[in-house]
């Protein structure tokens, strides 16, 4: 007992001194290697108060705007655990590939600078544990000084982390994750701009097009996390004020088991008309799956997100594909039809992760199974405006503050005055930090021979609807 | 206070160890002063997970049941605070997390009494998981939402709340370590048929330590919160936070007080230094550590300086050094 | 009646797959006193494997226990022999290996549950198995789960005999039951310890295949399926096989018959069910 009194005073000794060790190594600015020794005045100074907190505007002409030989972009993305699909999926491939491509360009311009200046992209994992997140979200907001924030992954991390950006003063776009509560959130916290659709627009347009096409009865399953809740809760009522009956209704859950069959054995029971699941991906395919097994052909079946995913069908079908998707409809929508920009991009992303070897398709369209990286129709319009608006902001207003970094004042005022030209919309305006109906492509879709048709009740649709569903293909 | 005089001024071992917890103390509470605005933020974290794996080894450490219901603590604790967080000050609402937490294992603690070994630690495992879900489903199913906003705080006053729940935790620790109630536990530890024999109050004394070592969990749990912004249930009874004590207490060394706490400096810098540096492969290597932490050092750090200690000093005659 | 039919039919069919995941863990539990945290992880090593097969091999299925099970048996068996058995040498009794077991199998879990994403990403995975449905009475049944029936059936049979008919079974049922005397009536007990953890990978691997042909799956539900083989063996008391099987049937059916109320539930009922009957009857219900 004695002995390890004597080394006790040492012990504690030395752990203060590695706790200093560790997390003075995450203030230093991160030992990233391709940091072209990040400008002298952020590194040493350690500043207790935030810079741009105090909102002080500085005009062009610093010192500090000779010295900025990269921009530094960070985030809190999960790599590992529940939430690395969307990271690899969903606004992943969209940062990474916007970053490489403007690098290989030489760099994002700035306005102030008058030249293109490199961006120095590093990303931090949460392992999906929103503890992590927000511990990590402070850490770059603090230590790290970046010029551009990149946002986390869920609607549940944007809820935690808007405020956090806030406080510190930051400028942030929303990429995967939106909630009706947001934009009550969004006026508390102004910084942040939210460009995903989400049920405010889409609930209504679905209502609208059940309406149009006369369903009298819906069975929903949905998942026991924000998105289900809020898309429920808004879809409940609005079919039941035209009277539309729920036949039934049951949640799912987002982590642990649970049986396909059994729901698909609920929905069919109930015999409603249409058939909602309002779940994610990994919920979402195996209910699919047990309703092709069973035979379930409701007159309308609505797959929440990932039915909009373009390997939803390899995943379902195998070699048949998209074409096994025949009648199923999915939230949001915009597909090559929707505008030239739409097109532009589409084919864009699809051939530079062909050529990284990551797309799930080969460049002669046959499966890759390595490739991890698939388009989806609903998100990946609204994920890739959040680059463009970030880099069209910076493009027109980006200017250093004392402490060398963007003023992320101004990116805020820029972004709430101006119109932006992205593929979403080419004159992309923010209401009230978030979008309107009119922003979007769409906002529900129908597959048909393999292309994901816009189907709102206006002059967006891209292709008449199909309804009665038509079976499922048989193998 | 004569448990108090022996624990803390009996022999100059004991003094030493006074001084050095109340000079960390106050190194700790003058750290935020330097260093950059984040440092609270991470070391009340550290501190945190400190009581969590302090708390495992006051119960689990001692008399060896194995409980993995630090989640439900935890969890218990940052429901408290989404419920009462934006009307009550945060130091009462962590109050209330404290006593919440320590009437769940009062009640945990009645209805596990005949349970032995592994049992136990499957209705922990159980109980923690259980809170998860059933919260889960009954916040969709009866209110249509999932998950509270968190009234925040800022980071210092997180800091300072949970640096006073761990020293306090700390000054009760190491007296009852010492007192008739520690020797109980360890006796239990070591046989709990023969500890009945002697007379000791085996049921009362599992209890009472179990539930003593859950309050501090609800408590700290509840500080947390607020930096989080935003709890569900699988935030507030996430999986490692059963897991994480247990490992950071068995590789610090379940034997003393230091040794937790030591793990949980380690572990979390380790855990938040791969997450930050090797995106993605920060789980192969942190499985890694976990089974080389139990390979080469099944009694902890501490057991391993004890070792090279007792070696120096007995020579290389000597004997495998038992158990303290 | 369609309902209950289903129920009927859907309920073993879940029950039969459980079952298998629990054997699996029982039999590491009940003779090497291993609570294999990453036991879910094998499944879904093995599930992995077939999908590979189907999708890039365009093999039936059925090749998948060809591949996955010497995969997984060789992966288990030097578990064993390197990390449990060291873990065993330096674990001063019992009560404390079984706690460094847990905390050693929750690292390896931690690493194969990472190796698998990295590898195979983090997107559901699936195959389509007999996508059709047959009618039984007026319910429609997926043909595939009632191939998968079969297949969980025979093995828990096979399986079964083998432990009551062959000389290995009978070592490791009186390795079960007392290592101690096992050992000094020539049981070489280091040996039988390491065969039945690797019997227990063995038939994760299986349920795995059978799971990759019922169910999609992703590179992280392993833990899903662990912690449903953890009730279930508490359910039908540790260390005993039959209790698994029955065990496994019973959850079967609640989840089953639960799912068709509202799946959110589910995990709900099991947790519970096992915390009540840890409190009423802390053995299982085979349990000695």
């Amino acid at each position: 007992m004695n002995l390890k009194k004597k080394s006790l005073a040492l012990i504690l000794a030395l752990a203060t001194v590695l706790v200093f060790a560790l997390s003075g190594c995450g203030g230093g600015g991160g030992s990233s290697t391709d940091t072209p020794a990040a400008p002298a005045d952020n590194g040493s100074a350690t500043a207790e108060a935030p810079p741009a907190a105090s909102g002080e505007l500085v005009e062009t002409g610093s010192q500090s705007d000779a010295t900025k030989d990269a921009l530094i972009v960070r985030g809190v993305r999960s790599s590992t655990g529940t939430n690395a699909i969307f990271e690899q999926t969903a606004f992943g491939p969209q940062y990474k590939m916007w970053i490489d491509e403007l690098n290989a360009d030489g760099g994002l311009y700035v306005k102030s600078l008058d030249r293109k200046v490199p961006l120095d992209l590093k990303v931090y994992d949460d392992g999906s544990d929103l503890a992590k997140t927000t511990q990590l979200f402070e850490q770059i907001c603090v230590d790290e000084k970046p010029d551009i924030l990149l946002p986390p992954v869920s609607t549940e991390a944007l809820f935690a982390c808007t405020p956090i950006a806030q406080k510190y003063g930051y400028y942030m776009i929303a990429g995967e994750g939106g909630a009706k509560e947001l934009e009550q959130y969004l006026d508390q916290n102004p910084n942040i701009f939210s460009v995903l659709g989400y049920s405010e627009t889409q609930v209504p347009a679905f209502v609208k097009f059940a309406e149009e096409v006369g369903i009298t009865s819906v069975y929903c399953a949905y998942i026991d996390a924000l998105h289900g809740t809020e898309y429920w809760g808004a879809t409940k009522p609005a079919l039941e004020e035209i009277g539309i009956e729920i036949k039934g209704e049951q949640s799912v859950p987002l982590t642990g088991g649970f049986d396909g069959d059994a729901i698909i054995n609920a929905a069919k029971q109930s015999g409603a008309d249409a058939f909602l699941v309002y779940t994610y991906p990994d919920q979402g395919i195996p209910i699919a799956l047990s309703a092709i097994k069973l035979g379930y052909n409701p007159d309308l079946y609505l797959m929440g997100p990932g039915g909009s995913y373009d390997f939803i069908g390899g995943a379902l079908f195998g070699a048949l594909g998209n074409a096994g998707m025949e009648g199923v409809f999915g939230w949001g929508g915009w597909n090559e039809k929707s505008s030239d920009r739409a097109k532009e991009y589409s084919e864009h992303f699809r051939n530079y992760w062909i050529e990284k070897g990551d797309f799930w398709l080969n460049a002669d369209g046959s499966p890759n199974p390595d490739g991890t990286v698939f388009q989806d129709w609903w998100g990946h319009a609204s994920y890739y405006s959040v680059c463009e608006i970030y880099q069209q902001a910076i493009e027109n207003a980006g200017s250093l503050t004392d402490d060398g970094q963007l003023d992320q004042e101004l990116l805020v005022q820029y972004t709430k005055e101006n119109e932006f030209d992205t593929v979403l919309n080419e004159h992309l305006r923010f209401t009230n930090n978030i979008l309107t109906d009119e922003m979007y492509l769409g906002n529900i879709g129908q597959w048909q021979n393999g292309i994901f048709e816009v189907m709102d009740v206006d002059d967006r649709r891209t292709a008449d609807p199909i309804y009665p569903k038509p079976a499922w293909p048989s193998n | 206070m004569e448990l108090l005089k022996r624990s803390f001024f009996g022999g100059k071992a004991a003094k030493i160890q006074f001084f050095a917890i109340i000079i960390a103390i106050v190194v700790l509470f003058f750290v935020p002063n330097f260093g950059s605005a984040y440092l609270p933020l991470f070391l009340a974290w550290v501190i945190t997970y400190a009581v969590m794996s302090l708390a495992w080894t006051l119960f689990s450490g001692k008399t060896g049941y194995v409980s993995l219901a630090s989640a439900a603590f935890y969890g218990t604790g940052m429901y408290v605070q989404a419920a009462l967080g934006s009307n009550l000050p945060i130091v009462v609402s962590m109050i209330i997390a404290a006593a919440a937490s320590f009437g769940v294992a009062f009640g945990i603690g009645l209805v596990t009494l005949r349970l032995r070994g592994v049992y136990f630690t499957i209705f922990t495992f159980g109980l923690s998981l259980f809170l998860n879900k059933f919260i889960h489903w009954y916040e969709v199913k009866f209110f249509h939402t999932k998950g509270h906003m968190v009234l925040a705080y800022d980071n210092l006053t997180v800091y300072y709340c949970v640096l006073v729940v761990f020293a306090i935790f700390l000054l009760v620790v190491i007296p009852m370590n010492k007192s008739r109630f520690g020797l109980a536990l360890d006796c239990i530890g070591q046989n709990e048929d023969s500890a009945q024999h002697v007379g000791v109050n085996t049921t009362m004394t599992k209890v009472l330590a179990f539930a003593v070592s859950a309050a501090p969990v609800g408590a700290v749990g509840a500080a947390m919160a607020t930096t989080i912004g935003y709890v569900d249930p699988d935030i507030a009874f996430k999986l490692l936070a059963s897991f994480m004590p247990v490992l950071m207490a068995i590789f610090g060394g379940t034997h003393s007080v230091y040794g937790p706490i030591v793990g949980a400096i380690v572990f979390y810098s380790l855990q938040d230094y791969l997450l930050r540096e090797l995106p993605g492969a920060y789980m192969i290597i942190f499985g890694c550590v976990m089974v080389a932490v139990i390979l080469l050092m099944p009694k902890g750090i501490f057991g391993v300086i004890d070792t090279i200690i007792a070696r120096r000093k007995r020579g290389f005659d000597g004997e495998v050094i038992g158990d303290v | 009646m369609t309902l209950f039919i289903s129920i009927l039919i859907n309920g073993c069919v879940l029950g039969s797959v459980y079952a298998l995941v629990a054997m699996g863990l029982n039999t590491q539990y009940g003779v090497a006193r291993i609570l294999n945290i990453a036991h879910g992880e094998f499944i879904i090593l093995a599930a992995f494997i077939t999908l590979d097969l189907v999708t890039k091999n365009h093999t039936a299925p059925f090749v998948g226990f060809a591949v996955a099970i010497p995969v997984v048996f060789v992966i288990s068996f030097a578990l064993h022999r390197t990390l449990y058995k060291r873990v065993k040498d330096i674990s001063a009794n019992d009560g404390a290996f079984e706690g460094n077991a847990i905390l050693a199998a929750f690292g390896i879990y931690f690493i194969v549950q990472n190796l698998m994403q990295t590898h195979w990403g983090s997107a559901t995975a699936a195959y389509q198995f007999m996508p059709y449905s047959v009618k039984i009475g007026p319910a429609d049944i997926s043909a595939g789960n009632l191939v998968v029936l079969l297949i969980a059936v025979l093995i828990c049979i096979a399986y079964n005999l083998f432990l009551s008919q062959t000389r290995l079974g009978k070592a490791i049922r009186a390795a079960a039951q007392d290592p101690a005397a096992a050992a000094m009536l020539g049981v070489r007990i280091n040996t039988i310890m390491a065969l039945c953890f690797a019997i227990g990978g063995v038939l994760a691997a299986c349920a795995g295949v059978l799971i990759s042909m019922k169910e999609p799956f992703t590179s992280i539900s392993g833990l899903g399926y662990t912690t449903i083989a953890i009730i279930i063996v508490v359910l039908g008391g540790l260390g005993s096989v039959k209790g698994a099987i029955l065990g496994g049937f019973i959850l079967g059916y609640v989840g089953f018959a639960v799912s068709v109320y509202d799946s959110g539930f589910m995990l709900s009922v099991f947790y519970l069910i096992v915390l009540v009957l840890l409190i009423v009857r802390p053995k299982g219900l085979m349990g000695r």
